[in-house]
């Protein structure tokens, strides 16, 4: 009875074997065409795109359109790009550019521009009308990636990695950080720059007090959101980079230093000329009021001593160094 | 005891099988996971209501439902990738969107890559010139050629097109076309939808000549382009009607560019066209390439002034050639960002033109000792300001003077 039991409980256990591979199979078909043909992850992440010219296989597409998960409503293509297992990222990717064509779009095609001989005072009306809703649709599209995506598309046209140079540099000036931080750093930047910008087109290059108070308030908005993502030491060393590439052209290449001695002097220079409260302004546009400039050029002395200082003097001035020759020359 | 035990593996099998199985058929294979709702609102920082959608709770055709999912379609390898994409219908253009992010992203990271290198060095760099100069030059040339491998891997994968080049293309496309829909309003859609699919065949020309490999030489590309413009623009006179075809030449002449020069001056649009004609014919008479004289004998009616003046009234022939002149542009700019009534830029204008005259006056006043001049000028300045601060206010004579006042300021030096 017993054998007999046996006998029929490993009959049993070969059918359901033969069962459960037989679904499996039939689940898996377009899982495992899908599977590159060799290249793979460490292809594409090292930036080689597979010298296999041989045409590719596409995945059995079992039925599955594209169709069915594109939407006309943002929503629903967010939503069934989800439900198809879309990461996050790719998302962003598709969804960022999709709202940016519709929206190119639709300003270009703004009912309100002027037109063809609308000259004089109709003119100037249609056209602030035309703006006025063109940046409306900026502001709308704006709302709608970061709700949609949580993407700020403020400034997200220096964002693109057109500027491999200037990415290069900036990343550079930020000193290391973590790849998150830096993204959120360069984001702050570039959306603070882009506000700025906007401000000085509005004006059309006559910046009223009011307008000037505005790039104030950006400029605060990004400081604070730079002392977010940085913690207070990486907030230094950025602003003393700053300062670093500011002097280097100013007087200091003159000067014989040891990295550490150039660290301090930027730090110096950091602290006196507030490079804190602009950090933006990293190749240093602005002209430096007199009474800082003497001030930080009382401490250098301080801390260089005479004849270190004379050869910063006449680094920086060389036309007016009569003096700091002398200094030298003792 | 041997097979007693054997019997209890075999029913425990029985029963993890079986219960496999049931998972497995459970598990219908054409159903996809339940829809999560978009991701959390974030909030709004202008406040900006946003025309409300519905929130999408199921995939739009449920009939559709299929097992496929994006892991599926992604690949390590952006050709597998694409192919995987076009597969399933994915639109072109969406295709472009995410292979040129990731390449982008992937760039990103040997930028990081390429900078970290160097990173820890910065200060001992800042300290060194010549090393620091023989770095920038070095990192230099690398990321060019990072930015030359990266144009080469969009065009291997996705054609032209998917470059950044074929994006900065794409871009001055849709701007011509619009542009293109502006000018040729006045034609019936048809007849604009024609030109504009001949203007951007033309383009691709354009392009494909500009491109073409091996390089043609700059005389004979110049040639072969000028040989395109021209049969453009026979294709252009078959297209339209020769009325259509003066409306067009009239449109995109230099003359049609002065209704955006003309300020406050009040002018219909029939008006403006008519100027526009004017002001073109009297360019092609000084440039001898006139193709219509105005009819009539009265050498009068041939002077554009006087068909301005015929056309306008002498009052607002005045006004006209006013709004067109830049220094009072600049003032109207200040009145127009401070809104201003329109008639504080006509007197701005007017204390200018006295102040200069004034100061005119003064310099050829050859009995004036250096003194006397010199207290003249200076006079002559503080009363202009006075007189612009009590026409633009001291805001607007302010902004005035940082933007154009340097007249201002030399006056008192002449």
């Amino acid at each position: 009875m017993r054998r007999l039991i046996l006998t029929f409980s490993i009959v049993l256990n070969l059918a359901f074997g033969a069962m459960i591979l037989a679904l499996a199979k039939k689940r898996e078909l377009p899982h495992m065409v899908a599977t590159p043909p060799e290249s793979g992850a460490a292809d594409r992440c090292s930036g080689r795109a597979s010298t296999n010219h041989a045409p590719f296989v596409p995945i059995h597409a079992n039925g599955f359109e594209w169709q069915t998960v594109a939407s006309a409503s943002y929503d629903e293509f967010v939503a069934n790009l989800h439900a198809i297992g879309c990461p996050e990222r790719t998302i962003r990717q598709i969804i960022v550019a999709q709202v940016g064509r519709d929206y190119a779009r639709r300003k270009a095609t703004l009912a309100d521009a002027p037109g063809f001989w609308d000259a004089g005072p109709a003119r100037i009306r249609a056209t602030a009308a035309l703006e006025g809703h063109q940046r409306a649709l900026e502001a709308e599209q704006r709302a709608l990636l970061l709700r949609l995506v949580n993407f700020d598309c403020l400034g997200e046209k220096q964002a693109r990695g057109d500027g491999l140079i200037d990415q290069a540099i900036l990343r550079f000036i930020f000193g290391p950080l973590p790849e998150d931080v830096t993204e959120r750093v360069l984001a702050a930047m570039q959306k603070a720059d882009a506000q700025v910008s906007q401000i000085e087109r509005g004006a059309n290059g006559l910046m009223l007090p009011e307008d000037e108070g505005q790039v104030a308030q950006c400029r605060e908005h990004q400081i604070a959101e730079l002392k977010q993502a940085l913690t207070t030491s990486q907030f230094e060393e950025f602003t003393a980079r700053s300062s670093g590439l500011n002097l280097m052209d100013h007087g200091m290449e003159n000067v014989e230093l040891s990295a550490r001695e150039m660290r301090d002097i930027a730090r110096l220079h950091a602290t006196v000329f507030e490079m804190g409260q602009r950090p933006f302004d990293i190749f240093g546009s602005r002209d430096e009021p007199e009474e800082k400039a003497r001030e930080f050029e009382a401490q250098l002395l301080g801390y260089l001593g005479e004849t270190r200082f004379a050869q910063y003097k006449l680094g920086k001035n060389p036309a007016q160094s009569s003096a700091a020759q002398t200094a030298i020359a003792k | 005891m041997k097979s007693g035990r054997g019997l209890s593996v075999s029913l425990c099998l029985n029963l993890t099988l079986l219960g496999a199985l049931a998972l497995l058929s459970a598990r219908r294979p054409h159903e996809i996971e339940a829809v999560p709702k978009p991701s959390a609102p974030v909030p709004d920082p202008d406040a900006i209501s946003i025309p409300s959608v519905e929130p999408a709770s199921a995939m739009h055709n449920t009939e559709s439902r299929v097992a496929l999912r994006w892991p599926q379609i992604e690949s390590g390898d952006y050709r597998q990738y694409i192919a995987n994409l076009r597969a399933i219908g994915c639109p072109e253009a969406t295709i472009r969107d995410i292979i040129h992010a990731e390449v982008d992203e992937l760039f990103s990271r040997r930028v990081k890559d390429l900078v970290d290198t160097v990173q820890y060095r910065f200060w001992d760099l800042l300290v060194s010139r010549q090393e620091f100069e023989d770095m920038v030059e070095e990192k230099h040339k690398q990321l060019n050629q990072l930015d030359d491998e990266r144009e080469i891997l969009l065009k291997e994968l996705l054609g032209s097109a998917g470059t950044r080049e074929g994006y900065r293309r794409d871009e001055a496309a849709f701007e011509r076309e619009t542009d293109q829909r502006r000018v040729l309003d006045f034609l019936p859609s048809e007849k604009l939808s024609g030109w504009l699919v001949m203007d951007a065949q033309f383009e691709r020309a354009r392009q494909e000549l500009s491109d073409s490999e091996p390089r043609l030489e700059g005389k004979e590309l110049q040639t072969r382009l000028q040989q395109l413009k021209e049969q453009q623009t026979r294709g252009c006179e078959s297209l339209l009607s020769p009325e259509e075809l003066v409306e067009y030449g009239l449109r995109t002449s230099k003359a049609a560019e002065i209704r955006f020069r003309l300020g406050a001056f009040e002018i219909t649009e029939t008006e403006m066209r008519e100027v526009a004609a004017i002001e073109q014919r009297r360019a092609e008479t000084r440039g001898g390439t006139a193709r219509v004289q105005p009819a009539g004998p009265d050498t009068a009616i041939q002077d554009p002034d006087a068909q301005l003046k015929a056309l306008l009234g002498e009052d607002r022939f005045a006004g006209y050639r006013l709004a067109q002149d830049t220094q009072f542009q600049e003032f109207y700019q200040v009145t127009q960002r401070l809104q201003l009534p329109e008639d504080a830029a006509v007197d701005a204008y007017a204390i200018r033109e006295a102040a200069e005259s004034a100061a005119r006056a003064v310099k050829a006043d050859t009995a004036l000792s250096e003194e006397a001049r010199r207290e003249q000028f200076d006079a002559l300045t503080h009363e202009t300001e006075q007189a612009l601060v009590s026409t633009l206010g001291s805001v607007g004579t302010s902004l005035y003077k940082n933007r154009w006042g340097q007249w201002f300021t030399a006056m008192g030096a002449r």
